[in-house]
């Protein structure tokens, strides 16, 4: 075993171990930190893959950014010492019927399917190539999805002002 | 404008004033309703009066006027339009629809004045206006058919107008399901007609009969004969009669417009109106000859033993439209035609005299409670008087007897007559001076019995007036070869039906007229005897079987009751759960258990939905990976 | 980019602008009537803008947007939609407690996100396109935030989206990697050059039926329907069953015209299957509704189980007939859920079929408008739901789904029974509940959405006309 592979393997273990943590911890801010795991984790394949770009924003935004609002909204809103209630053994074994369909069902598929090792050489994605692309307003440039994105965040922010907002008596 | 094209204006003004009355009914006064009610069909009337002037100028060039109002059905070979044509025929069934129409309208302000239910009397009157006169200036057959349709639907929703009373409510199904047996048998015929010559217009569709069925042929008879169904069936003639006197449940001035002067004649007109068919049938048109000697008779011996006082009217009507069947039947299409017109007059008078007495009586409908009215209200009295004398056709003076005694010289004379038909039509003639006179004599003569509440109005009253002058004078438009000799009628009429063919027999009829002349006048005086003078002699036959016999119509409901109503009630009572009730209350009964098992699933807890979403692409995947 | 792209972008970028310009004046002058008229001014210059690009079609902007005749049919429906729900909407927000004016901001951002599904033409536009959407949804829904039912119905919404778009979205990912393209021309190409489908290609396809079955509450994914519709305002109800789904549609069609997905036998399958169960189950779970909105839930699974019989059909004709029971059921549905909307007040909404007894003796106009729009969905002659429903039913043999066409009629016959419970509710005697009145411009509204169905239901000609205009490739 190359250390390479060594190393897929771990992240692999990391990444399936934490999610099944997080779904059935009974502490959310446990739960939350085992999320964490498994996004640090992620990108840890990233950069295996040399996705240094992808990597890196799976690190700032995810386990850097939305995991600690997750943490601090937590905190703000519920007791860290509060617990779940314990899953009705009935409910656990339909989810757990549900969850082992499905995984079989992807584990059938992927290994049906003939993976192919590409002969293309990976791509230098740098920073300015992908910031480029992503502004560019040329053929094959994504400004236009990239505005999209920027309506479907102010879509996003006004929502939740609205929701939370105080009604004036 | 062409004057054509108020043609079109004839049943489209009565039906506006029905959207007007149904839609906003509720927002106009008692007043305001009538003035539209009625003033609709007055304005209808003086339309027709323009296109008859009209008309009368162009004779004799232009017989028929026909306009086209708008496509109405497009289907493969199936074209038919909105079209309206007038003849001479339509001309005399219009006149009568709408100046006797507009007189019972007249007549129904002051009539309905206090009924709750104003607006939807005059809404309903005036869609049976507007779809009489579709039904008679239809040009094509399935226009005549709508119009048929509606005149029974008005029929229906007028008989039953008084819905709070189950009884009306009965009476009004009755008609509307005996006459709908025949409207069955006659749409067959139609939808014969339009297969074999591929139109419907009325005028092709005889000029192609005519000209492609033999004379007797089978598909002619077949045709024939589900017409006939039809027309049987609208106007109360054996064997469908039986709807005719339990219509008498609605309001008097429906009785009048409905179930005397126009609806019911409907039957006479589809017969005149395909008068080439029928002649291609001899055997259906002998048929209708019988049919209408025998109703006659049997309505003539039926009406004798009424007590109701609608009802004797409604006997005399089958009677006096049998009279006219039995024209038609032996080929004197012009006098079922002149028939049909002075009848209208004298029943409608008959009719609205009879609902003012009711009326004033307080809803009193027994004759043998009635009497010595003739000083209480002469007006009513002698309009009645003269109704009554049209009706037993009292020679010279009422035009009852100039129609009348035509139809009895043709039911001899005429090609296909014969003395027994002439003899049934003399008998009834005795019959209905006996009838008549015996009203007369209860109702206006004797010792009074019951009091008038109050008194007619002139709404009342000059309606009344107008149809005795008219059933007095109306016929002096066509008097008979032996004196006067003078047929403006029939020449009208004769631009579109067939002239009556007469046997070589010599000129008899003057024979025949004194003939009837005295039955009648006999008629007259054994009523004064039998039920003025000595009302002994009726008391005595009051109560015999016979006499219950006749009053029940000669048992016909019964008949039809144990011979047909029961079986069939019977039959579907253990019909009740076969297998297709089965298939229906299993699928309600499925639909309903499915509904309370599938609702398990709405309990709006989002693990169970999301549970919904696993399965359901479990499954769509497991299907399409492993097929 | 060019002049063209602009152009053909002009009712975007109106879209886009009116959020921000709304945004601008609440912040400086906060006034209902204005962000308002506001809002109906830009829609209608949205559609008007349409005229113009009008003669610059069909133009793709590679390789996200093409925006053909198709497209701008689907364009122009939405926003006439879009229109109708604002103008019902406004006597409706106007009495809500709290902010109002955002209801229009959201109301744009997810036209908008309703419009850019119309012209996608790949995977990227396709998932911001339904997010757009969804987000806007989800605060839409939520927007009476003081009713528990109506935060209620948010957050289940939200939650079943994002588990739906998380199935959308790995089922995108996988047939980007079974094909090695997000266009929908690109993927049809690799298809017909692979030949018969890969495992890989199958999950992934299964996969985005989750989340186009979610979008369009077709059984299994159906059963958030009810209560969303319920929580939901009255109006938003509206927008969600009409331009919602209507984009959806619109984006499922041209992706399953392109990959040709009615060859594929197990797809026809699965997708037969779920058209059969969607109008069974929604018109059987009607059947003892009490809750109107509810109700027309439940009527609007077995409706869009009637529409996706047409994605069967593989014909041009198929899709025309779509096109026509799609403006049948906008416009009869959004009379429906108007009439709920006028006549909810305040304190109450009318939701229950019981607050309609007796409506036609109290509010005549308003319970024939009713009557006609059930009348419709219900598939009576003479509305336009009938010659929507006929015109599937038509097409549908033409294509030989004698199967699919059987089970339409018979559960037609199942769904008349509630439609006419609800009318026979409104004809009987008056009850006791109070309505408010209602505004001249809400009657006008529902009169015109009234006369249409009755327009198109005895001469659907010219409709039918400008659709084979459109669609008639």
């Amino acid at each position: 075993m190359s250390g390479n592979q060594f190393m897929f393997y771990l992240f692999g273990a990391v990444i399936v171990i934490f999610s099944i943590l997080a779904v059935t911890s009974r502490k959310i801010l446990r739960a939350a930190v085992f999320l964490l795991f498994v996004l640090i984790a992620t990108s840890g394949l990233y950069f295996m893959l040399n996705y240094q770009f992808l990597a890196a924003v799976q690190l700032t935004l995810y386990a850097g950014g939305i995991v600690v609002l997750i943490i601090f909204s937590i905190l703000l809103t519920s007791h860290i010492s509060e617990k779940f209630e314990p899953i009705k053994p009935q409910k656990s074994i339909f989810s757990a019927l549900a969850a082992i369909i499905g995984a079989v069902l992807c584990i059938i598929t992927l290994l049906d399917y003939n993976f192919k090792a590409g002969n293309a050489i990976a791509a230098d994605l740098d920073m300015t190539v992908i910031g480029k692309a992503l502004l560019s307003y040329k053929y094959d440039g994504y400004i236009l999805p990239f505005e999209v994105i920027s309506i479907l965040l102010l879509a996003a922010m006004i929502a939740s002002i609205v929701i939370a907002k105080k009604i004036k008596k | 404008m062409e004057k054509s094209t108020f043609i079109a204006l004839l049943p489209a003004i009565p039906l506006f004033s029905f959207l007007v009355l149904a839609l906003f009914g509720n927002k106009l006064s008692r007043k305001a309703t009538g003035f539209i009610g009625a003033g609709s069909i007055g304005i209808v009337a003086l339309l027709t009066l323009i296109i008859a002037t009209e008309f009368f100028h162009s004779l004799p060039q232009i017989k028929t006027y026909t306009v086209v109002v708008w496509e109405w059905i497009n289907a493969g070979n199936l074209k038919v339009n909105i079209s309206f044509s007038l003849d001479s025929l339509s001309l005399v069934f219009c006149f009568v629809i709408t100046f006797v129409g507009f007189l019972i309208h007249l007549y129904s302000i002051a009539f309905m004045a206090k009924d709750e239910g104003i607006k939807r009397f005059f809404a309903y009157m005036n869609l049976f206006v507007a779809s009489m006169l579709i039904l008679v200036l239809a040009d094509n057959i399935l226009l005549l058919y709508l119009g048929w349709e509606g005149v029974g639907l008005c029929s229906y929703l007028l008989i039953g107008f008084w819905y709070k009373e189950p009884a009306n409510g009965y009476a009004a199904r009755k008609a509307f399901i005996i006459t709908r047996i025949g409207d069955t048998a006659m749409i067959i015929g139609i939808f014969i007609l339009f297969i074999t010559f591929g139109t419907v217009n009325i005028h092709e569709l005889m000029q192609l009969a005519s000209a492609k069925w033999a004379s007797g042929s089978s598909i002619a008879v077949i045709t024939a004969a589900l017409l006939l169904c039809g027309a049987l069936g609208k106007s109360a003639q054996l064997p469908l009669q039986t709807w005719l006197p339990d219509a008498m449940a609605g309001p008097s001035p429906v009785s009048a417009l409905i179930h005397a002067a126009t609806m019911v004649t409907a039957g006479v007109y589809l017969i005149a109106r395909t008068n080439m068919l029928f002649s291609l049938a001899p055997v259906v048109q002998f048929a209708i000859a019988i049919i209408g000697a025998l109703t006659l008779l049997i309505a003539g011996f039926s009406a004798l033993a009424q007590h109701d006082l609608k009802r004797i009217l409604a006997y005399s009507t089958i009677s006096q439209i049998g009279y006219m069947f039995l024209a038609l039947g032996v080929g004197a299409w012009s006098a079922a035609i002149f028939h049909f017109m002075i009848h209208a007059f004298f029943k409608a008078l008959l009719f609205l005299g009879a609902g003012v007495v009711i009326l004033v009586l307080d809803e009193e409908h027994d004759i043998f409670k009635m009497g010595g009215l003739r000083k209480k209200m002469p007006v009513v009295f002698w309009t009645f008087l003269i109704g009554s004398a049209s009706l037993s056709a009292l020679p010279l003076i009422t035009a009852g007897f100039y129609s009348k005694d035509q139809i009895l010289w043709f039911a001899y004379s005429s090609e296909s007559g014969s003395l027994w038909l002439w003899i049934a039509g003399i008998v009834g003639a005795f019959l209905t001076a006996l009838y008549s006179f015996r009203m007369i004599f209860i109702v206006f003569f004797g010792e009074s019995k019951t009091l008038p509440s109050f008194n007619a109005g002139k709404l009342m009253t000059v309606p009344l007036v107008i149809l005795a002058v008219l059933s007095l004078i109306g016929g002096f438009v066509e008097l008979p070869e032996s004196f006067g000799n003078f047929h403006p009628f029939s020449k009208l009429i004769e631009n579109v039906l067939p002239v009556v063919l007469i046997k070589d027999i010599g000129n008899l009829e003057i024979l025949f007229q004194l003939l009837s002349a005295v039955i009648a006048l006999t008629g007259v005086y054994l009523a004064y005897i039998i039920y003025f003078k000595k009302p002994s002699l009726s008391a005595s036959f009051n109560h015999s079987h016979l006499n219950r016999f006749f009053e029940k119509g000669w048992g016909f409901d019964k008949l039809y009751d144990t011979l047909i109503v029961v079986p069939v009630v019977w039959l579907s009572e253990i019909d009740k759960n076969d297998f297709f009730d089965w298939m229906n209350i299993g699928l309600s009964k499925l639909a309903l258990l499915l509904n309370s098992l599938f609702s398990i699933t709405q309990n709006g807890k989002l693990r169970w939905y999301l549970m919904s979403f696993v399965i359901g692409i479990a499954f769509i995947l497991t299907f399409m990976l492993y097929k | 980019m060019t002049e063209t792209d602009f152009l053909c972008l002009t009712p975007f970028l109106i879209l886009a602008l009116a959020p921000i310009v709304i945004m601008l004046v609440i912040s400086i002058f906060r006034n209902y009537e204005i962000v308002f008229g506001f809002s109906l001014l830009s829609l209608i210059l949205a559609f008007a803008a349409l005229f113009f690009i009008a003669p610059a079609i069909p133009h793709s902007i590679q390789p996200l947007f093409i925006i053909d005749m198709y497209s701008l049919f689907f364009l122009g429906i939405i926003f006439i939609s879009a229109f109708i729900v604002a103008l019902l909407s406004y006597n409706y927000i106007k009495r809500l407690e709290g902010v109002r004016e955002e209801y229009y901001i959201i109301l744009f951002t997810s036209t908008l996100g309703a419009a850019l599904l119309a012209v996608a033409n790949h995977f990227v536009l396709f998932f911001l396109g339904i997010e757009t959407l969804s987000i806007s949804l989800y605060i839409l829904i939520a927007f009476q935030r003081t009713k528990d039912n109506s935060i209620e119905a948010g957050i289940k919404y939200l939650i079943l989206a994002s588990v739906s778009t998380a199935f959308l979205l790995f089922g995108m990912g996988l047939i980007y990697t079974a094909f090695g393209s997000m266009m929908f021309s690109e993927i049809a190409t690799a298809i017909s050059l692979q030949g018969p489908l890969t495992s890989l290609a199958i999950t992934g396809f299964g996969m985005m039926l989750v989340g186009i079955g979610f979008k369009l509450a077709l059984v299994p994914f159906h059963a958030w329907t009810p209560d969303v519709y319920q929580g939901a305002p009255a109006p938003v109800s509206a927008y969600i069953a009409t331009v919602s789904k209507g984009a959806v549609m619109a984006v499922l069609i041209r992706f399953f015209f392109n990959i040709k997905g009615f060859d594929d036998h197990y797809l026809f399958i699965i997708i037969s299957a779920i058209a059969i169960l969607s109008m069974f189950i929604g018109n059987i779970l009607a059947i003892r509704q009490q809750n109107i909105k509810r109700l027309l839930a439940y009527s609007s699974i077995a409706n869009m189980g009637y529409l996706i019989i047409i994605l069967l059909t593989g014909t041009n004709k198929g899709i025309q007939a779509s096109l026509f029971y799609l403006i049948s059921y906008f416009i009869t549905t959004i009379s429906a859920f108007g009439v709920i909307t006028l006549l909810s007040n305040a304190k109450n909404e009318a939701e229950m079929i019981s607050d309609y007894k007796g409506l036609f003796w109290k509010r005549p106009f308003v319970a024939i408008v009713f009557t006609l729009a059930l009348l419709s969905l219900a598939g009576i002659p003479i509305t336009a739901g009938f010659i929507g429903k006929f015109y599937v039913i038509f097409e549908g043999m033409k294509a030989g789904l004698m199967l699919l066409v059987f089970a339409m009629i018979i559960s037609s016959v199942i769904g008349l029974y509630y439609y006419l419970r609800v009318i026979t509710t409104m004809f009987s005697p008056a009850g006791e509940t109070t309505l408010p009145q209602i505004t001249f411009m809400g009657k006008f509204t529902l009169a015109a959405i009234t006369i249409s169905i009755l327009i198109l239901g005895i001469y659907p000609g010219w409709l039918i006309d400008i659709i084979t205009r459109f669609v008639g490739l």
